[in-house]
């Protein structure tokens, strides 16, 4: 009897160990304790000098930018050190339709995702993570598939993205930049967002891309239809004023660079703006990473930190005064190099981002188009919140070609008794380490002008998804 | 204009760019309100062209290495989002809400050129600003134009419904260089140059455009439906320059008593010429006005357009008609043309050719005026007309080629344009003497074709200096002419700097879709240097 007793008591105390081990394991370590780990302080300043203690916080060749003295960190803190813990950072709504979707899809062999019960793509997807509770023992490339999805997801939950004038700039090592472009982009998420929008195309994305600067490209634009079809791809038009016509282009032309900067349109938000069924995705393992997150307009120069969600207002421009639950993104303080009066650091660094160690996924992706600008990619992802953090590309021939990276932010919102939280990459830094140039950009596109205020995103601009008409489309043309 | 308003202006653009370039540079705004809804662009550019060949046949003497073209353009171009504004006014928020108003703009772009050539050019044409002691009239000083561009303004009404009205150009079709369906605005032929970008040569009009659309039937696979429509009760026609221009084609000298049935027709009037030319204008009313519908969508993944439109020829034919004073003149007539056209494009995306776009286009032109010496200078008898069908198919293409730049695509785009006359072809000829008393002929087919290439290198290529593209166009008349324009365009913002030949060979023909041989003494390097505000 006692030895049957001791049993039960021996199992019952594995299981329950096994179950806080199991739990543990899945639970990602907290950023204080990356922080300390690293040996890292709160406002410490990572230069040339001491970058090795970032060496396995940053990509390879971000280190060693870091070592020639290219790049600086200033190492921040989040408000909480579970800040990016979906509880925490999402509405009840996201919470909630995160947890409906739990153990309900799975990814398809194109990586797009199927309702297991009826082995259909729903569209449009519901609010939240698609996969909430991702098997890491599974096939390495369903987890990456999946934790592609969850990046992608984000943004839906702003509804429309109404970017005013994002500024690009792409420059040298040292001097200022050569080449520029500014963009008007409107963007609707069919999929993940909060209310349905009545459209009768089964598309889950719509984009439309305006060039307002400079001169030469003023009034071209771009429109783009992502198809809920995983083997469609996407359809593109474009109008050019010296033509005056709409003329189509293939969906491979999202990854040409544009205007001859670093940046492509599927480096946008979330730093993979593509279909995700357009690449073979693979899930390649964990570790940690420095996450980075602007100070706000007004935000003092000694206070690390990084308040990567926070209240926002809602949109003061005119054009959304009777939308009443669109909100604005806030201004920031940003500074590129090229901006320093003695230029200490490569032109397209920011060196006033506030940058905390978060624990990521690594996953690769592989295009399957073989005309696609990019070779593999490796992303890294905040295990968290599925925020994207550092992007590594190669090359068609294997060669290591950019590292970039996006910083993104959470902004919140309350109407009412309605709350809202969105994703967006409010800026993006591209290293390019053959050719020792860069590319910066910026939602607030007046900051890489040294300008305050001006142009920046609306959130759930409240945007009918009839604007991605063609012939809506030509109205934003000369 | 007189002389020292032409001066004037001339010190007044040279004062703006020059207080441009020191004041604006590429890191200031140019949005001219915090609320971002008054933008001021432009583009400014200064182009000089030297003929690179003597001039030959019968073209106005002129030698080698003399200057071609020097050309001023200041295109500034202001857009107004008005719909915040709008909301402000009277009654504007009602006004909104019962229209649906989403978007009001209000665009505003005047423009100014200028040719040097005709002022300190070669003495041939080198313009006199006085005649018998008196000033030449305005328009004579063809280097000098100020004008409204494009002036509109526009709303999105009702959901549906976008509004476009004023002076403005419109275009339709797939086809590059040469027009299709794209026949809506005339062009401007008052400044020489090949491949000139249509935009910049197109005469707005003065337009009432609107765009409806239609939705989506996925159960029909058909997307974006839309119906576009537009009037224009304009009497713009083609503009060229008045008079001697280097650009201009000249044909042989006629011998005595050729053309015969000119003379002959002149004789019976007791005259010895004509008494000049008179352009036969479109009236500004409904009837006579330009205008056309079309219906676009997208249906497996192919966009379409069907179209129709009213409009008027590209340039004149010549008829001997009797002015109200009963003098016989050359009325240059301008009749009325139905064009009724068919496009279709699709990326070829089913057969894996993921950077390749298709485009067709297939249009028929109704009521074309042709030029037969024994009707058009015969006294009383209609000018022969003829159905042409034009049709084009083409390609866009990107391609990598990583071993020569590895950073971007080759971009490659290909055109064939067919035209072929209907009913007829007997006594057509084309206006121009090939040798004293003998007209070109005109064939009953014709085909063009165009190719280009371009790519974009990396500033790190060029010593972070500039970006670099290079290029190159070809088009080859099939009834033996071509034109090989090779350039290199260097960009660091807010400038370009281009380098531009253009060598031209073939025989002095026209066909009914080409013509470049015609132009074959007009080879010339072109260096351009743009600002971009």
């Amino acid at each position: 009897m006692i030895t049957r007793c001791s049993l039960i008591g021996v199992v019952t105390v594995a299981l329950l160990l096994g179950w806080a081990s199991a739990n543990a394991a899945d639970t990602p370590p907290l950023t204080t304790a990356l922080t300390e780990k690293y040996g890292l302080k709160v406002g410490m300043k990572i230069t040339k000098e001491n970058a090795d203690l970032i060496k396995d916080l940053v990509p390879e060749a971000v280190y060693n930018r870091t070592k020639n003295g290219d790049y600086i960190f200033t190492i921040g803190k989040f408000p909480e050190p579970d800040t990016l813990n979906p509880a925490k950072l999402w509405d009840k709504d996201f919470n909630a339709s995160s947890e409906k979707s739990r153990g309900k899809y799975d990814v398809d062999a194109e990586a797009g995702i199927v309702d297991k019960a009826t082995k259909q793509r729903p569209s449009p997807m519901p609010l939240g993570y698609p996969y909430p509770d991702i098997d890491f023992k599974e096939d390495p490339a369903k987890v990456g598939a999946k934790i592609a999805w969850n990046l992608v997801s984000l943004a839906g939950a702003c509804g429309e993205q109404d970017h005013e004038g994002a500024r690009v700039v792409s420059a040298p090592h040292g001097g200022s930049y050569d080449r520029y472009f500014s963009p008007k982009v409107i963007r609707q998420y069919v999929d993940f967002r909060r209310n349905a929008v009545s459209l009768n195309r089964p598309v889950i994305f719509q984009e439309i891309f305006f060039f307002q600067e400079p001169s030469d490209a003023f009034g071209s634009s771009n429109l783009t239809w992502r198809w809920a079809d995983p083997k469609k791809w996407d359809s593109v038009w474009s109008y050019s004023p010296s033509t005056r016509r709409v003329r189509r282009l293939t969906a491979a032309n999202r990854s040409d660079a544009t205007l001859g900067t670093e940046f492509t349109q599927d480096d946008g938000t979330p730093m993979y703006n593509g279909k995700v069924e357009m690449m073979e995705w693979k899930y390649v393992g964990t570790g940690a990473a420095l996450i980075p997150v602007a100070r706000g307009a007004k935000q003092a120069e000694d206070d690390y930190t990084a308040h990567i969600t926070y209240s926002a207002v809602h949109s003061t421009s005119l054009s959304y005064a009777n939308v009443p639950d669109a909100y604005e993104q806030r201004y920031k303080k940003v500074s590129f190099g090229y901006q320093d009066t003695s230029q200490k650091y490569a032109s397209w660094w920011v060196s006033d981002l506030l940058w905390v160690p978060v624990p990521v996924y690594y996953i690769e992706a592989m295009p399957k188009d073989p005309y696609y600008n990019y070779g593999r990619q490796i992303f890294s992802i905040e295990q968290n919140s599925f925020s994207p953090v550092w992007k590594q590309i190669y090359n068609r021939s294997g060669e290591y070609w950019r590292t970039g990276t996006l910083w993104a932010e959470f902004p919140r919102f309350k109407n009412g008794d309605k709350d809202f939280v969105c994703f967006d990459g409010v800026g993006t830094v591209i290293g390019d380490e053959r050719t020792n140039r860069g590319t910066a950009g910026l939602d607030n596109g007046n900051m890489p002008l040294g300008k305050e205020g001006g142009a920046t995103v609306h959130y759930n601009s409240g945007r009918s998804g009839d604007i991605f008409q063609l012939e809506r489309f030509l109205e934003y043309g000369k | 204009m007189r002389p020292w308003t032409r001066w004037s202006a001339l010190l007044a653009s040279a004062v703006f760019i020059l207080m441009n370039l020191v004041f604006v540079n590429p890191t200031k705004a140019i949005f001219l309100d915090d609320a971002r809804t008054i933008q001021l662009s432009g583009v400014f550019y200064n182009q000089v062209r030297f003929r690179t060949t003597d001039s030959r046949r019968f073209a106005p003497k002129a030698s080698d290495w003399t200057m071609l073209q020097h050309r001023y353009f200041i295109d500034p171009q202001l857009l107004v989002q008005v719909q915040p504004w709008l909301q402000h006014a009277p009654f504007g928020r009602e006004l909104v809400d019962l229209l649906h108003v989403e978007d009001a703009r209000f665009f505003f772009n005047p423009r100014f050129e200028y040719d040097g050539v005709y002022d300190y050019g070669p003495d041939i044409f080198r313009h006199k600003l006085r005649s018998e002691g008196k000033p030449i009239p305005p328009r004579l000083q063809k280097g000098n134009r100020l004008q409204l561009f494009e002036v509109y303004g526009q709303f999105q009404l009702l959901k549906t419904v976008n509004l476009r009205i004023g002076r403005q150009n419109l275009s339709w079709g797939e086809t590059d260089a040469f027009r299709l369906l794209d026949r809506i605005n005339p062009l401007d032929n008052g400044f020489g140059g090949f491949l000139i970008p249509l935009d910049e040569r197109r005469r707005p009009l003065m337009m009432v455009r609107a765009t409806v659309g239609l939705g989506d039937y996925p159960q029909w696979d058909i997307y974006n439906a839309a119906l576009e429509a537009f009037i224009a009760p304009d009497s713009r026609l083609p503009a060229g320059a008045p008079g001697r221009t280097p650009w201009g084609v000249t044909g042989a000298a006629s011998p005595r008593g050729f053309p015969p049935t000119l003379v002959a027709s002149l004789a019976q009037l007791g005259r010895g010429a004509s008494r000049g030319n008179q352009i036969e204008r479109p009236d500004r009313s409904l009837k006579d006005s330009r205008w056309g519908t079309r219906l676009m969508w997208t249906w497996a993944d192919i966009s379409f357009s069907l179209a129709y439109m009213s409009t008027y020829p590209d340039s004149a034919t010549a008829a001997l008609r009797l002015n109200e004073a009963s003098n016989p003149v050359l009325r240059l007539k301008y009749p009325n043309v139905q064009i009724v056209g068919l496009t279709a494009t699709t990326p070829l995306t089913p057969l894996n050719l993921n950077y390749t776009v298709i485009r067709t286009e297939l249009a028929g032109f109704f009521g074309e005026p042709f030029f037969i010496e024994n009707q058009n200078f015969r006294l009383g008898v209609p000018i022969p007309k003829r159905n042409v069908i034009r049709g084009v198919i083409g390609f866009d293409h990107n391609q990598w080629w990583r071993f020569l730049n590895p950073n971007n695509t080759f971009s490659l785009t290909g055109q064939l344009f067919y035209t072929g006359l209907q009913g007829g072809v007997g006594g057509i000829k084309v206006p121009l003497q090939r040798k004293p008393g003998e007209y070109i002929d005109l064939d009953r087919t014709s085909f063009v074709t165009t190719f280009g290439i371009n790519t974009l290198y990396s500033a790190a290529y060029f010593f972070n200096i500039s970006q670099v593209q290079p290029s190159a166009t070809v088009l080859y008349d099939w009834e033996g002419a071509w034109l090989f324009q090779p350039a290199l365009t260097f960009i660091r913002d807010p400038f370009r700097f281009r380098v531009e030949y253009s060598w031209l060979e073939g025989r002095f023909v026209q066909s009914l879709g080409g013509g470049i041989g015609l132009f074959k003494d007009k080879d010339n390097l072109a260096f351009r240097i743009d600002y971009l505000l």
